[in-house]
């Protein structure tokens, strides 16, 4: 690392990446997840991409259809799937004490994936806390946590949302990303309308939009760039995950960087380079990521 | 004293006035003076005369109004608005709700000690670039009082900390002599107060790289600069949780105490000899934190620091709801070696508590400066639950 926390290589560039005191985690880019979320908003993180290229592979639908998802989805209507109680799939798990590290971290890599699969322009989810937590040791497998969460959908007025979810680090888990699954109880609220208007406001912008510093060494955000810093947060919730261990707390510190990239067509990208802080390590590192959305209601 | 409006429709009315005018002894103070009938006529009219003034104008039919129904009330308030405003104005327009720069806090520093006799400042050392290292004392009397360490800025990316100790300073010492709490703490005890623990990072932050969090310090045989201040404690120091490579954020450094700015603190400390208290402030995680952090077993005096802890934390909920964990460093967050309250801890300081303060990640260091009063405000509380332990335990 060089003499700041910026130094570190972009994660790009550099196939392996070394964390101090952690040993030599590698951060393969994953291939493209199989399912899509049910708005028209995707993001869109090519695998082994380099900064500016035009990614291949998935496209936004043109219409909006719900998809039916692999591992992961909220619940549509009526009660969610819950996790069993007891026995089943949490069988010979350990109570952990929520406050306390392991499982802290487990609901970090739990929330960036969520915050990944559901946020957008319109939508901020956070933590409001963790309600349980338990471990199991899986031979020959890792370490699978099982949390209750209760999460807070900023912009529907703070409305709280309950969450279960796993998290599954796979044992000596220098190569692959943690499994993670999550169900939402409970609808979302529609952001729909929020998504257009920006949607609406980019294409009405007559230059590409180019932004840095969000939030500012003060803390402020200008408000018409606060869409842009939660698809950052979206973004940045896919690197968390993809980039987590045990032994890691990643949160987006800085979106140190926007420029949004001219298109043909009439999907809106942007590249970001965003600054994450590793709470163990405290480690700071830059991650460019491209972020592709899609017309959205249509 | 009323004042009242009064609304002469014509000649003979104006007249009417003109002669209530000539009546000295009414005491009769008219603000406005009875000219022409379309301009009102406004009167201050002692109280002895309200009555019969009133009767007079009634008897002629001549219409009016109550422009201030009791004059002595607003003359008292403005006194208290023009008090506060001057209050205001003698504590500097410091604004405690945004961040500053260095020298800013430094002369806010003055000025609270040039302000309050029981507030002195004093230098204890200097750091690697050569910055004073201030610290606020607070004491009413006594030699040598039982005393309370608090810091902040430790780290120097952690703004939200340096700025809520500025608040909590002056809070102190606005409040001395009127909060039961910090009075009576003040008569026996003695706070000694650094707000900028790190003043070279600071500096760094404002100048060129707002994620700044060790010191400025030269590592010689490496291009790196800066230690992690709170790995380099004596404390299990170079064990884990803490890197042996200068390029690293959690740097402890070639050697315990090699810091000048740790070191100047240990030996201020170590020299006063009577040091009850050992608080320490950090953004960002919102954590209340005891010994150990560089290993994982309990202190003996777990039980006790648990539980104020929780005390403190309930304390710091009970203003906005924000909910702080508590907990053993080890436990808490991470295990992480050459620790400042562990230290203390072990030097004999029984009442070490580590804060992190706002936020739980929204927006981390970058905490918008509007939420820097709340988060003073609450810690505040929380600081205050283990002082008054101390206190308690203490004297």
């Amino acid at each position: 690392m060089g003499r700041d926390t910026f130094c570190y290589p972009r994660l790009l560039q550099a196939p392996t990446r070394t964390l101090p005191g952690i040993g030599q985690p590698q951060i393969p880019w994953k291939t493209w997840p199989p399912h899509l979320p049910e708005e028209g908003f995707i993001p869109n993180i090519p695998p082994n991409a380099v900064p500016n290229a035009i990614p291949g592979g998935m496209r936004c639908p043109r219409s909006i259809r719900p998809v039916p998802r692999l591992g992961a989805g909220p619940a549509r209507s009526g009660p969610a799937r819950a996790l069993p109680a007891g026995g089943g799939s949490g069988c010979g798990a350990m109570e952990l004490p929520p406050s306390h590290f392991p499982a802290a971290r487990a609901a970090a890599v739990a929330v960036g994936y969520l915050r990944y699969l559901r946020g957008g322009p319109g939508r901020r989810l956070e933590l409001r806390e963790l309600r349980r937590a338990r471990r199991q040791d899986i031979d020959d497998v890792g370490h699978k946590y099982y949390l209750e969460m209760e999460l807070e959908d900023v912009l529907d007025n703070d409305r709280t949302v309950s969450c279960t979810a796993e998290v599954l680090y796979h044992l000596g888990s220098k190569t692959s990303a943690p499994d993670v699954q999550v169900t939402v109880q409970g609808e979302l609220r529609s952001t729909e309308e929020a998504d257009k208007e920006f949607y609406n406001w980019i294409r009405s912008l007559e230059k590409e939009l180019v932004a840095e510093n969000i939030p500012d060494s003060h803390g402020n955000i200008p408000p018409e760039l606060e869409p842009i810093h939660l698809l950052a947060w979206v973004a940045s919730g896919y690197v968390i995950w993809q980039n987590s261990t045990e032994n890691t707390k990643l949160h987006l510190a800085q979106v140190k960087h926007v420029k949004q990239v001219k298109r043909s067509d009439e999907d809106l990208q942007f590249d970001y380079v965003v600054l994450l802080h590793e709470m163990v390590s405290q480690v700071g590192f830059d991650s460019p990521c491209a972020h592709r959305r899609c017309c959205p209601g249509r | 004293h009323q004042v009242l409006r009064i609304k002469t429709r014509n000649e003979e009315e104006i007249k009417q006035l003109q002669l209530l005018e000539s009546l000295e002894h009414l005491k009769l103070d008219f603000w406005i003076n009875p000219s022409a009938p379309a301009l009102p006529v406004d009167v201050r009219i002692p109280a002895l005369s309200v009555q019969s003034v009133k009767a007079f104008l009634e008897s002629q039919g001549i219409e009016y109004s109550i422009l201030i129904e009791d004059l002595q009330d607003v003359l008292d308030k403005e006194k208290q608005d023009m008090a506060e405003s001057a209050q205001r104005q003698r504590s500097s327009s410091f604004d405690f709700g945004a961040y500053h720069s260095l020298d800013e806090i430094n002369q806010e520093l003055d000025h609270l000690a040039s302000e309050f006799s029981f507030v002195e400042k004093i230098q204890i050392g200097e750091s690697y670039e050569k910055r004073p290292l201030y610290v606020l004392k607070f004491s009413t009397g006594g030699s040598k009082r039982p005393a309370i360490w608090l810091d902040a800025g430790i780290h120097s990316r952690e703004w939200v900390t340096q700025a809520s100790a500025l608040w909590i300073a002056n809070k102190i010492a606005s409040d001395y002599g009127t909060d039961a709490s910090i009075t009576s703490l003040l008569d026996k005890m003695d706070l000694f107060l650094l707000p900028v623990a790190n003043p070279d990072g600071f500096v760094y932050t404002h100048t060129s790289n707002r994620m700044w969090r060790k010191t400025r310090s030269k590592i010689p045989g490496s291009v790196c600069v800066g230690v992690d201040p709170n790995r380099n404690w004596d404390a299990g120091f170079g064990g884990p949780g803490a890197s042996n490579r200068p390029c690293s954020d959690s740097y402890h450094g070639p050697s315990a105490n090699s810091e000048v700015e740790v070191k100047s603190v240990v030996d201020f400390i170590k020299n006063h000899g009577n040091f009850k208290a050992f608080l320490t402030l950090h953004s960002y995680s919102q954590l209340l934190m005891y010994p150990y952090g560089y290993k994982c077993t309990r202190p003996d005096d777990y039980a006790e620091l648990e539980s104020l802890g929780r005390a403190a934390a309930s304390s710091i909920r009970s203003l906005y709801g924000t909910t702080f964990q508590v907990g053993t460093i080890c436990k808490t967050i991470y295990q992480a070696s050459g620790g400042s309250i562990d230290w203390s801890y072990d030097n004999g300081i029984k009442y070490s508590f580590a804060f992190e303060l706002r936020d739980t990640g929204r927006y981390g260091f970058l905490l918008p400066a509007n939420q820097i009063i709340p988060a003073a405000k609450e810690t505040w509380l929380g600081l205050k639950k283990i002082m008054e332990h101390v206190l308690n335990k203490s004297t």
